[in-house]
């Protein structure tokens, strides 16, 4: 049967060698079995057990999006920049989960402090100071969840996945457009050189009533609101960043806020005023 | 003699000194029955309960620091208008922590002098005081009649 050698050590070598090949072969029949019968593989299937099919996959991916609005979101968001020109003002979509959010900041002034000071959004969600205009946003720190940090600074520590920015109510009154337009598109280009994966979106400032219009100390008009808002659209074609038009959302037909959704400012809200900002933002979200 | 008359003047002296150092021995108060006592009795803008998140912003101070607090304030960030009760271990520590307070007073003075002058007068009448080891501050329309409310809450 064996090749027989004087030598005895090359007989006993020779008949190990097919011992071994043979419990391998053995070895690898039995493995094979187990893994038909444990990974359920479908006839003719070559997939390994640790994959699924296209079917298996799709319908997986189907419960995730049920059960959780915020899974969804995130892959939404790992897109990244758009690639193409985009549609400005952002179109409207099917509303998001509120849980949206966990994965936005919100980069603004005294209005947008508010969103943290109602309790709507956790102070983590948002970057903002009373007194804060776009031509202190590189200087000015703000108190955030991490300490005091300019906005650049807190963003480039929370690396969000949405950026929503509302700056000009403050400033409307005493800057130029072109200045505060310079300054916004500098803070823009700075956001996209260090977070290039965060999707920006800029929203409009939101309009006044018809008494803040008039008021003795500080008035705001409508129109330099409209002017300026214009302005922000064109600046979110420029950069290829988003443009989500708040403003329209809360004027009433007269083209201004209405009185009782503001506080006695005519400009600050009231709580009820930011669920309609919020939600008019969860049905307009980059695609 | 004039040694005994100097011994005595020594200790009458150090008798005054301490009467007068004597901490103020005041009774436990609940701060959240207190803003809630002024928040209904002034006329104030929609108020919302501080978390200690939102402390944390505000202040700069961890609420674990605190024996008791409460803070209410405008949730309108173009109101100025808040009420703040808050226990410290002990009348030390409360009034160290009242420098904290008349920083951030004096920087909202100035962050709101530019677009709500209104706001800055409230601040500027703000009542800050330190009873025993509470810390009181009223920023709001009538902040005396919010600090008698303070006060007052101790005779009950």
């Amino acid at each position: 049967m064996y090749k027989i050698n004087k030598n005895n050590k090359n007989k006993k070598f020779s008949y190990r060698i097919d011992m071994v090949v043979l419990s391998c072969v053995v070895v690898f029949i039995s493995c094979f079995v187990i893994y038909m019968f444990r990974g359920k593989i479908e006839p003719g299937s070559t997939k390994p057990a640790g994959q699924t099919s296209t079917s298996d996959t799709s319908s997986q991916n189907d419960s995730v999006v049920v059960k959780d609005n915020s899974q969804t979101s995130t892959s939404k968001t790992e897109s990244s920049k758009p690639e193409g020109p985009i549609v400005n003002p952002v179109p409207q979509s099917e509303k998001a989960d509120f849980s949206y959010f966990d994965n936005c900041v919100f980069i603004g002034d005294s209005i947008s402090v508010g969103l943290t000071a109602y309790n709507i959004l956790t102070p983590d969600k948002v970057i903002a100071s009373i007194g804060l205009n776009i031509s202190k946003i590189d200087s000015e720190k703000i108190s955030t969840t991490n300490g005091k940090l300019t906005a650049h600074e807190a963003l480039i520590q929370k690396k969000p996945a949405n950026i929503y920015i509302m700056l000009g109510s403050n400033g409307i009154a005493w800057m130029s457009n072109e200045s505060m337009i310079s300054k916004y598109s500098s803070f823009i280009d700075k956001i996209q050189a260090d977070l290039p994966e965060s999707k920006i979106y800029i929203l409009s400032i939101p309009p006044v009533t018809e008494g803040r219009e008039v008021a003795a100390e500080n008035p705001i008009k409508n129109t330099s609101i409209d002017s300026y808002n214009s302005e922000l659209l064109k600046l979110a074609n420029d950069k290829n960043v988003y443009f989500v038009d708040i403003n329209t959302a809360l004027k009433n037909n007269l083209g201004k806020l209405d009185t009782e959704k503001a506080e006695k400012d005519g400009m600050h809200f009231k709580k009820a005023t930011y669920d309609i900002m919020l939600d008019y933002i969860l049905t307009h979200i980059a695609q | 003699m004039k040694k005994i008359a100097l011994f005595l003047v020594s200790i009458i002296s150090l008798f005054l000194i301490a009467g007068c150092s004597k901490k103020e021995e005041v009774a436990d108060i609940k701060p959240e029955d207190v803003t809630k006592e002024i928040v209904e009795s002034i006329e104030f803008p929609d108020m919302v309960q501080a978390t200690p998140d939102n402390i944390k912003i505000m202040y700069d101070l961890d609420v674990k620091d605190f024996e008791a607090y409460s803070v209410v304030y405008a949730g309108s960030g173009g109101n100025a208008d808040e009420v703040a009760v808050i226990k410290f271990p002990d009348e030390k520590t409360a009034k160290e922590n009242k420098k904290v307070f008349e920083d951030i007073i004096n920087e909202r003075i100035s962050i709101f002098s530019g677009y709500a002058p209104q706001e800055a007068e409230k601040l500027k009448n703000a009542e800050l005081k330190v009873k025993g080891s509470y810390i009181f501050l009223a920023v709001c329309e009538e902040p005396d009649k919010a600090l008698k409310i303070f006060n007052d809450s101790f005779k009950k």
